[in-house]
């Protein structure tokens, strides 16, 4: 009997806790590097290939870098949505993904980050943000080999980061990690786990301590109704008092804040894929 | 004096059933209607028996000068002098086993059903008895049937029989009537809030408030003997009034009685302490419909109006488990079962993992269900 409970426990527990351990992303014979502009050498492509196809089954989402100068016409927020939308049809790029595109025209070298599924949580355009301040200077040097591995390994440090990472479906497009928006303690596991011993104790102890039965008599079990009672009594008002407060400021909206910085933004692809994202042009 | 409850058909020693409510006669099956039970016939010339008189009415006594001692110095010395009596069963004419306690017992000889009537007259007169309504086979299968059902209790203790004595007895008592009178004064507030523009405004009003009540408490038990455990006692309440009977000695043929250790005087601070809480409670309960309460002044007199001292049916069980003995009380009217159970420390720390381990797959699975889409 307790062996069952026991292993039922168990199994409930195995099953519930599953989810944690993700299991790795299927080896996916998607590409990770479109190179239209030849920016890298051919064995730095195929090597990067090789890496970039690493970090993603390490991070659970499939990372893409695209260089391309003229964007088919486009700007480089809708050249992304388009090109995900286009991969994801065609099953050659899956639902959580980062994408990165790279370029230079006339006005100055562009770069643009996008972030789908799970992605866009995780690579928020807060990290988004980050990302950027960190792997611009690589592409200013022009070590494009190295900006690319950089641009991968802030995916994958980012994608096993839970703090800050806000879930919340009404904040379309992984809004900045404010403190409104940042993941409640209250869904934390160290919290829960807390709870849970804590109550678990508190049942434990009271059915130990009631187990030897308890005292059920009561005032009302000995009182006689009849010859009970007020024999006198008196309510009066004396007189009121009244005090005010301000209201308090309601709290400012989250998101944004980081004005300057961005020229980008989270956003629906018209293929109806929300996604996170930022550029910048330097 | 020893008195013994004799079949009128076969001469056998009666007890009292609890099913029937009446004496009962192992060996005939006869049954007899405690009303209707002739006084026992008591033989002459024995030593411990005393002289039947009708006591004297206060009015035929006057007091000359009083020699009272403080009131509990006269009470020990009163049951200090029981203690030397001898009894011997008339049956057999062995010794009865007894302590200076023991009101009713039976013969550990033969078995048969012994009332001492001495300790159960005069000063020491039950006034009411409730009687047992639950019988021995019922209170041995009841109490095994607790143990199972007991969460906490070592399969082992659950499974073995390891009951080593179950004994009924009936325990004295002294209900109370208890007259309460209090009367608070009190400033009580209301407060109500609103919003009006920016600002919150927070409204008190306050009141003066008076009270006087009158409470009136019934039959409020304390258990008055020194061999039971208080708080054991207390929790085998309540006792259903509607089958408190006026005393009469064959209700004890066959159990085990005794005599207060306590006179009513010197249990009426437990009494006073229930009564103190519930009037507190009871005048808290007039004062409604206010916010806060603040007592400016509050005066509560407990005062006794009746005290009966009474009989009341316990079985007393005694498990023996891991070379300790765990005791165990049944209400005999209600059977409601109290006393510490041994607890298996296994079976407490599979509850704990069992509820702390669903509690929290639950809210991992809330939290999961509602986050991640």
């Amino acid at each position: 009997m307790r062996k069952c409970i026991l292993t039922f426990f168990f199994c409930l527990l195995s099953i519930l806790l599953f989810p944690m351990f993700k299991i790795k992303a299927e080896e996916s014979v998607q590409s990770h590097v479109f190179d239209y502009e030849g920016y890298l050498s051919d064995s730095e492509a195929s090597k990067l290939e090789e890496k970039l196809a690493d970090y993603s089954n390490d991070s659970n989402c499939q990372i893409i870098v695209i260089t391309s100068n003229n964007l088919d016409g486009k700007n480089a927020t809708t050249y992304l949505e388009d090109f995900f939308d286009n991969g994801f049809d065609l099953k050659t790029i899956q639902k959580d993904a980062v994408l990165l595109v790279f370029g230079k025209n006339a006005s100055g070298r562009f770069l643009e980050i996008q972030g789908y599924g799970l992605c866009e949580y995780y690579m928020n355009n807060d990290r988004i943000e980050n990302t950027l301040d960190e792997i611009i200077p690589y592409f200013k040097k022009e070590t494009y080999y190295d900006a690319f591995i950089k641009f991968a390994k802030e995916v994958k440090y980012y994608m096993g980061l839970d703090h800050g990472v806000s879930f919340d479906p009404q904040k379309p497009h992984g809004e900045t990690a404010t403190a409104s928006s940042i993941k409640p303690f209250y869904y934390t596991v160290w919290f829960q786990l807390f709870v849970s011993v804590i109550i678990g104790g508190i049942v434990v102890f009271s059915m130990a301590h009631t187990s030897g039965g308890t005292m059920t008599a009561g005032g009302k079990d000995y009182l006689d109704p009849s010859h009970s009672g007020i024999t006198a009594r008196r309510d009066d008002y004396i007189r009121t008092t009244v005090t005010k407060v301000k209201k308090p400021d309601p709290p400012k909206s989250s998101g944004g804040g980081y004005s300057g910085r961005s020229s980008g933004g989270g956003g629906v692809s018209s293929g109806g894929h929300s996604h996170s994202g930022g550029g910048r042009s330097f | 004096m020893v008195i013994q409850y004799k079949c009128p058909n076969c001469g056998a020693d009666m007890k009292y059933d609890s099913k029937s409510g009446k004496l009962y006669c192992d060996s005939c099956k006869t049954t007899k209607d405690i009303s209707q039970m002739p006084l026992p016939e008591i033989p002459e010339g024995e030593s411990e028996d005393t002289p039947d008189v009708t006591a004297f009415s206060p009015t035929e006594i006057e007091e000359e000068v009083s020699f009272d001692y403080p009131k509990e110095a006269v009470a020990s010395k009163l049951f200090d002098s029981q203690a030397v009596n001898h009894y011997h069963c008339q049956n057999c004419g062995a010794d009865l086993l007894t302590d200076k306690d023991t009101a009713a017992t039976t013969c550990s000889f033969c078995g048969a059903a012994v009332v001492l009537g001495d300790r159960l007259s005069g000063e020491l007169a039950p006034a009411k008895v409730i009687p047992f309504r639950i019988s021995k086979e019922e209170a041995q299968t009841a109490f095994q049937k607790w143990c199972k059902k007991g969460l906490l209790i070592p399969h082992e203790f659950q499974i073995s029989n390891r009951l080593k004595s179950i004994t009924g007895i009936y325990v004295p008592f002294w209900l109370y009537d208890i007259s309460a009178k209090g009367e608070v004064d009190a400033t009580c507030t209301r407060v109500r809030t609103y919003t009006r523009g920016n600002y919150i405004y927070t409204e008190t009003s306050y009141f003066h408030v008076y009270r006087r009540v009158n409470i009136n408490y019934l039959k409020v038990p304390a258990d008055a003997s020194a061999k039971m455990n208080d708080t054991l006692m207390d929790r085998l309440e309540p006792f259903h009034y509607q089958e408190l009977k006026d005393f009469n000695m064959p209700y004890l043929a066959g159990y085990l009685a005794e005599k207060y250790n306590y006179t009513d005087d010197q249990m009426f601070s437990r009494a006073k302490g229930r009564v103190d809480r519930y009037a507190n409670q009871y005048i808290a309960g007039t004062i409604n419909g206010y916010s806060t309460v603040h007592y400016n002044r509050k005066n509560l007199s407990i005062q006794p109006r009746n005290a009966y001292y009474t009989l009341m049916p316990v079985w007393m069980v005694c498990y023996d488990y891991h070379d300790s003995e765990h005791i165990f009380a049944m209400n005999g009217q209600t059977g409601k079962i109290v006393g510490k159970p041994p607890l298996s420390k296994s079976k407490m720390a599979v509850w704990f993992i069992g509820i702390s381990g669903i509690l929290f797959a639950l809210m991992q699975l809330v939290t999961r269900l509602f986050l991640w889409t």
